[in-house]
């Protein structure tokens, strides 16, 4: 047989959830939408394909169009698969709703298409389930997302995880203070996104700065501490930077006392280095890491002025999980929900399947999940096929009774004729 | 004290990476200084665990987070880009990345563009990254070792390589061409392990720095 190739694989990037994979991905989900919903924030669903220059709004947000899948409609116009939530999301809140009152809190559960590089784990399909906050600016609007990001983590069962918290403004502010070029400032960036503190000291010495200036920025970008020592090391900074160092500092702190009143200052910390790669945000960023998973499954931060390229200009925050690495982290804590099971299956002999089926609806009536036989299978041969399930027969016939809890109600309740329990 | 996982890689930066690991108070004698055949060796008092493994593993277990920290070159940083942070050059094993031909050949014709030339490496990513920099077309052949013999049997007209003295080139008879990068051994961390273990990898990069430096 000539069969092509690919009609049996798939593009490279993507992949198939099969039911246990598909059951965890709902449940994982449903739990942090019933999170988001106790919250406050509301789901919204968006087109996976929307213009590109709606998806690239944002001062150059996810600066590389080489990640897009870009393709064509009809009218030759140049379309994209979303690469993000936020965008899109912002969009909707900056036309459609924009009479609502404010703020916004809206939540989605969804995939979102950027191109990787093919090396094992890396996916191209990313599940994402996240929140945006629109409309409200202040350390009380950054304090609740980051809460609920803390919530959201603990709801799905992960334990251990540390979520590291900066500021756009911060990092700003100690370039603007130790005054490096453009390029310069471009090249030592893209050192902080990849943390890559080799090169970026690198960088830093052959910038040629002067020692406090260079002194300044790479213990910025290694600071590990408490918030105190972040203000004896850069609270003096920043008359020159026209005090930004100093604001964002002072946001952080107000920030961190509000998430110790919440109870959840031990699941944060400061990392005053973090940059994300995503360009549009203006304020508080941070990314959540767990145990064993070696790319952060959360991130998010603020972004003032994305929606002001869709005319709105509000305020807003938010975050996005990364479901596919929250899923393998859950896994190695043992944590994950088990699918849910099949409860039983009725044996159903051709000539009759309306007692079967009544049998079954009867049995779903009272909470269980229950299959019908369709394939008219008897003895050991049904038992098998329910073993291999997890479930238990429901036989018509008359045969070995059986003591299997509600089952055997069942069968009392339905004159079934017996029951077969399978454990 | 929480168990802190390192892996290292086997072969010739070893014996001077134990050193290091010594002085800096993070191995004990658990971890010999001739290579043993345990792949996985624990401290105990230091609370501290080390697997020891292929070079171009050691990104693979710190990427996954099956180490916390690793210790591996820069070239096979370079080579597979994991997603690890890189923390400090720790300076040993030094090399460069070189392009080399038979000394007879004439480099200048051999970079003219007019024909494909094949080029055997261990590092296809990096020789095609600097080939397409200067424009050229090549055909990579990608070899696990003794790369310095492709030329003289006819496999390849030029190689990228890593060399530390350049003996190895001069015995087989090859004459560098280019200089392409340098490299050397580094400090990388699994991008959780830093966060979630700061209080443990905050105060030991700082004992190896303060080694380095003095």
């Amino acid at each position: 047989m000539n069969v092509p190739n690919s009609r049996n694989q798939i593009p490279e990037g993507v992949r198939d959830q099969l039911p246990r994979e598909a059951a965890q991905m709902r449940r994982l989900a449903d739990r942090l939408g019933e999170v988001f919903g106790t919250w406050g924030y509301r789901e919204v669903v968006t087109p996976g394909l929307e213009y590109l220059e709606t998806v690239t709004a944002g001062a150059g947000s996810l600066g590389r169009r080489e990640d897009l899948y870009q393709l064509f409609d009809r009218k030759g116009r140049t379309l994209a698969l979303r690469p993000d939530m936020t965008t899109p999301i912002a969009r909707v809140a900056a036309t459609k709703m924009a009479g609502e009152p404010l703020p916004l809190r809206l939540s989605y559960f969804a995939p979102v298409y950027r191109y990787r590089a093919q090396k094992a784990g890396s996916v191209s399909e990313i599940w994402q389930a996240g929140i945006e906050l629109i409309g409200a600016a202040g350390a009380a609007a950054d304090g609740e997302v980051v809460a609920l990001a803390c919530g959201a983590l603990a709801a799905s069962g992960l334990e251990g995880f540390k979520l590291g918290l900066g500021h756009v403004d911060f990092v700003e502010g100690i370039f603007a203070e130790a005054g490096v070029d453009r390029a310069t400032e471009e090249a030592l960036k893209e050192a902080l996104v990849a943390r890559d503190l080799v090169a970026f000291e690198k960088g830093v010495r052959e910038a040629g700065l002067p020692g406090e200036k260079a002194e300044l920025l790479t213990a910025m970008a290694s600071f590990q501490g408490s918030y105190e020592q972040a203000v004896a090391r850069f609270g003096g900074v920043g008359e020159s930077g026209a005090g930004r160092v100093v604001r964002a500092l002072r946001e952080l702190g107000t920030m961190l006392q509000l998430l110790a009143e919440l109870g959840v200052a031990g699941q944060v910390s400061l990392d005053l280095g973090l940059t994300r790669s995503l360009g549009y945000y203006t304020g508080v960023v941070f990314e959540g890491y767990a145990p064993g998973v070696g790319s952060p499954v959360l991130g998010g931060g603020r972004y003032d002025n994305l929606l002001a390229d869709f005319g709105g200009r509000l305020p807003a925050t938010g975050f996005a999980l990364e479901l596919d690495r929250l899923l393998v982290a859950l896994e190695r804590q043992g944590r994950l929900p088990g699918a849910p099971g099949l409860d039983a299956v009725v044996e159903c002999p051709p000539d009759r399947v309306g007692e079967a089926m009544a049998a079954a609806r009867e049995l779903r009536g009272r909470g269980l999940t229950v299959e019908v036989d369709l394939l008219g299978r008897t003895g050991a041969e049904l038992v098998k096929y329910a073993r291999a399930r997890g479930a238990r027969v429901v036989s018509l016939t008359e045969g070995t009774g059986g003591e299997a809890g509600e089952v055997l109600e069942a069968r009392r309740r339905l004159r079934v004729a017996a029951v077969t329990p399978i454990h | 004290m929480e168990l802190l996982t390192i892996a290292v890689p086997k072969g010739r930066p070893y014996g001077e990476t134990v050193q290091l690991l010594r002085s800096a108070g993070i191995a004990g004698p658990e971890l010999t200084a001739e290579e043993s055949r345990a792949l996985m060796i624990t401290c105990p008092a230091l609370s501290t665990r080390f697997i020891i493994a292929r070079d171009s593993d050691v990104p693979t277990y710190v990427e996954h987070g099956a180490a916390d920290l690793g210790i591996v070159g820069k070239n096979v940083l370079m080579e597979s880009e994991p997603k690890v942070y890189e923390l400090l050059d720790l300076g040993y094993s030094a090399c460069r990345f070189i392009l080399a031909a038979p000394a007879a050949a004439d480099p200048v014709r051999l970079l003219d563009g007019s024909a494909a030339r094949r080029v055997a490496t261990k590092y296809p990513r990096m020789t095609e990254a600097y080939f397409s920099s200067r424009g050229l077309q090549v055909e990579t052949i990608f070899l696990h070792g003794s790369i310095e013999v492709a030329p003289k049997v006819g496999l390849a007209d030029m190689i990228v390589d890593i060399t530390e003295t350049g003996r190895t080139l001069k015995e087989n008879n090859l004459a560098i061409i280019d200089n392409l990068w340098t490299s050397s051994m580094r400090l990388i961390a699994n991008r959780a392990s830093y966060r979630l273990k700061a209080e443990r990898i905050g105060p030991l990069v700082q004992r190896l720095r303060e080694l380095m430096a003095g």
